[in-house]
């Protein structure tokens, strides 16, 4: 009845105007954020922070609409993949292997429908197995504690390292360097200054904002400078996108596959939904058998089953976050941030205490995907405008954003100072290629991996076999160890 | 640049950090671990990182194209200017560089530095109540 009880009150909150508005408005800019390449959803929740700050949202309208905003994102992404051969951000980094040759022969409208379709599938598989899950996360969460949050936090540095596809050694520095920016600012318990030259911007650590929007918005900007705009671009969609149900159909247990590996991905800490992209991709390619046309050239399963696990991984991602305050991926560790600056601590004390924020959330997960399928099967012929935005109107918009944004949240120059600065590190990383998302993600959890060995170990009174103690940590480091066995094995 | 270079700059960078890390005073020390150990871990992490890096990684480099000199050079303007020029003289002038950069017209660059500034001016300050700066310029001799 408790269940029951606390859908009610979710449906309830998730229902009022306010959220409703707040609800289409995130699942919309998201789209917004992800059909831009160069605006990903990290972007998006950064930029919004100054206007969550200044109307003061409450806590759940807070959840819904960075939320929306992210998978929203993730919904939009596609759209350039297909229809430029750019993806709008890494997420849909396989979808333009089949995407994009169908929109050259003429049937972007139909690839864009189709995989609306398998994105909402997938979204909607993941909301059901979030709402069968919800009422557990309290408890999911309350068996963790310091030393099983070491270890789950570590379990997620080693996922994220070796599920990237750059060299290892370049993901543990970016790793490194995110941990080290955690470092910064006053220790709780010991009261010590730690890198803040006397700064006073420091004392409470390099702001969030000013890390993600100097990581993603400032060297984005700079490696736009470097493109020189080849491939063809597609002015408009000329086939309608109508009647596609039957055919969707036919590929509906491929898009099942790809949502249960998204799902699975999702649930995984440390990964992120590009690599359920690929994942999803790669699995198609090898299971399924059709003829022409193959797979890159625009075969419908290398269409669908890739943006079916990115929204599937995209909400997945969502139970770690909730039940355990342990961010998935880059963008989820930008959304776990954001929600903390609005003092909205994602865990198991959120999910005890206010069960029906997560009811709300998931019913407004549920109404923005449906939202987010209308206004895709729609408004195809809409999109490729939205892609025509120039770049002197974009360029110029991105680098103002990130300095307002900054500059709202701090009112500092030196601030602005230190953003320019990671924006630079961020470039040069990037060009050498070093992933941000180890940054972003050690940046994130660092503190709380810090926080809690140190309180793991306080109360063992420095015994640091209590990282070996309990069912939980013992899981934990094996499952570390495999991941790295598998890993191995796999390079053979 | 050249990554050998890029490299040995964040070996610096981290011998740099690790040596303020063993400097860190703890005023109260409650913990086995106390607030030294993790920096000076990392710092020392990573000078190995990049040692490796050097080792076992071929060196590349790669030549900045002159759109991204210039484009860093005018947010570093922009950064300058902020404070001194004000948000909206700063805006409308960085917009109008970073969109000459993408090749727009001057009209458009200077239309769209305009509508920039004046549209974040008015979100940020009316409809937010955020101050964005004046300019101190304008108040020399004032």
């Amino acid at each position: 009845m408790e269940i029951v009880h606390n859908l009610l009150q979710g449906l309830a909150i998730a229902t009022t105007p306010v959220n409703l508005i707040f609800l289409a408005a995130g699942a919309l800019l998201g789209m917004f954020f992800g059909v831009i390449p160069g605006i990903s959803a990290a972007n998006g929740i950064a930029l919004m922070l100054p206007v969550v700050y200044t109307f003061g949202l409450a806590p759940e309208t807070v959840l819904i609409l960075f939320a929306g905003i992210y998978y929203g994102a993730k919904y939009g992404c596609r759209i350039s993949a297909i229809l430029n051969n750019v993806p709008g951000d890494v997420s849909s980094l396989a979808t333009r292997l089949d995407g994009y040759p169908l929109a050259l022969a003429g049937k972007g409208g139909r690839a864009l429908v189709l995989t609306a379709f398998s994105s909402f599938f997938g979204g909607m598989l993941a909301i059901l197995l979030l709402g069968f899950g919800a009422s557990s996360f309290a408890d999911i969460g309350s068996s963790f504690g310091p030393p099983e949050y070491v270890a789950l936090i570590a379990f997620a540095f080693v996922l994220v390292l070796i599920l990237s596809s750059t060299l290892f050694l370049k993901n543990l520095t970016s790793l490194c360097l995110g941990l080290m920016f955690s470092v910064v600012g006053l220790d709780w318990g010991t009261d010590a200054f730690r890198y803040t030259a006397g700064i006073p911007e420091l004392y409470d650590g390099i702001d969030f904002i000013i890390v993600v929007i100097g990581v993603f918005a400032l060297s984005e900007s700079l490696m736009m400078m470097e493109e020189t705009g080849q491939g063809q671009k597609l002015s408009s969609v000329v086939d309608s996108g109508g009647g596609l149900l039957p055919l969707f159909l036919q590929v509906k247990w491929s898009c099942l596959r790809a949502s249960v590996i998204g799902v699975l991905i999702g649930f995984l800490p440390g990964a992120g939904t590009y690599v359920a992209n690929l994942a999803a991709y790669r699995f198609e390619k090898k299971v399924v058998n059709t003829p022409e046309p193959s797979f890159g050239s625009g075969n419908i399963h290398g269409l669908i089953a890739p943006e079916a696990a990115n929204s599937a991984c995209a909400l997945a991602s969502f139970l770690p976050l909730l039940a355990l305050g342990i961010p998935g991926s880059a963008t989820t560790a930008v959304l776990h941030g954001a929600l903390l600056q609005v003092n909205v601590d994602p865990g198991a004390a959120l999910c005890r205490n206010h069960p029906e924020y997560i009811w709300a959330l998931i019913i407004s997960m549920l109404l923005g995907n449906i939202l987010l399928l209308i206004v895709n099967v729609k408004m195809i012929r809409f999109f490729p405008r939205l892609l025509a935005i120039p770049a002197w109107v974009l360029m110029p918009m991105i680098v103002v954003v990130a300095f307002v944004s900054v500059y709202a949240v701090s009112q500092s120059v030196v601030s602005l100072l230190i953003m320019v600065v990671i924006g630079l590190l961020a470039y040069y990383l990037r060009k050498f290629h070093y992933p941000l998302g180890p940054l972003i993600l050690g940046y994130v959890l660092g503190k709380p991996f810090e926080d809690n060995m140190r309180l793991a170990l306080s109360i063992s009174g420095g015994d640091f076999s209590v990282f070996l103690h309990g069912p939980l940590t013992m899981v934990l480091g094996c499952s570390i160890v495999i991941a790295i066995v598998m890993k191995v094995v796999y390079r053979k | 640049m050249s990554e050998r270079l890029f490299t040995l700059l964040l070996a610096i960078f981290g011998g740099v950090y690790l040596w303020l890390g063993i400097k860190i005073e703890a005023p109260i020390a409650y913990d086995p671990l106390g607030p030294r150990i993790f920096p000076v871990v990392l710092g020392s992490f990573l000078v190995i990182l990049c040692l490796s890096i050097s080792i076992f990684y071929p060196m590349t480099q790669f030549q900045i194209g002159s759109r991204v000199k210039r484009l860093a050079l005018t947010i570093l303007f922009y950064l300058v200017t902020f404070k001194f020029l004000g948000f909206m003289l700063a805006t409308t002038i960085s917009v109008y560089m970073v969109a000459r950069l993408v090749s727009s017209s001057w009209m458009e660059g200077l239309l769209t530095g305009l509508i920039v500034s004046i549209f974040f001016y008015g979100i940020f300050h009316f409809l937010l109540g955020v101050p964005l700066p004046l300019g101190t310029v304008f108040r020399i001799g004032g």
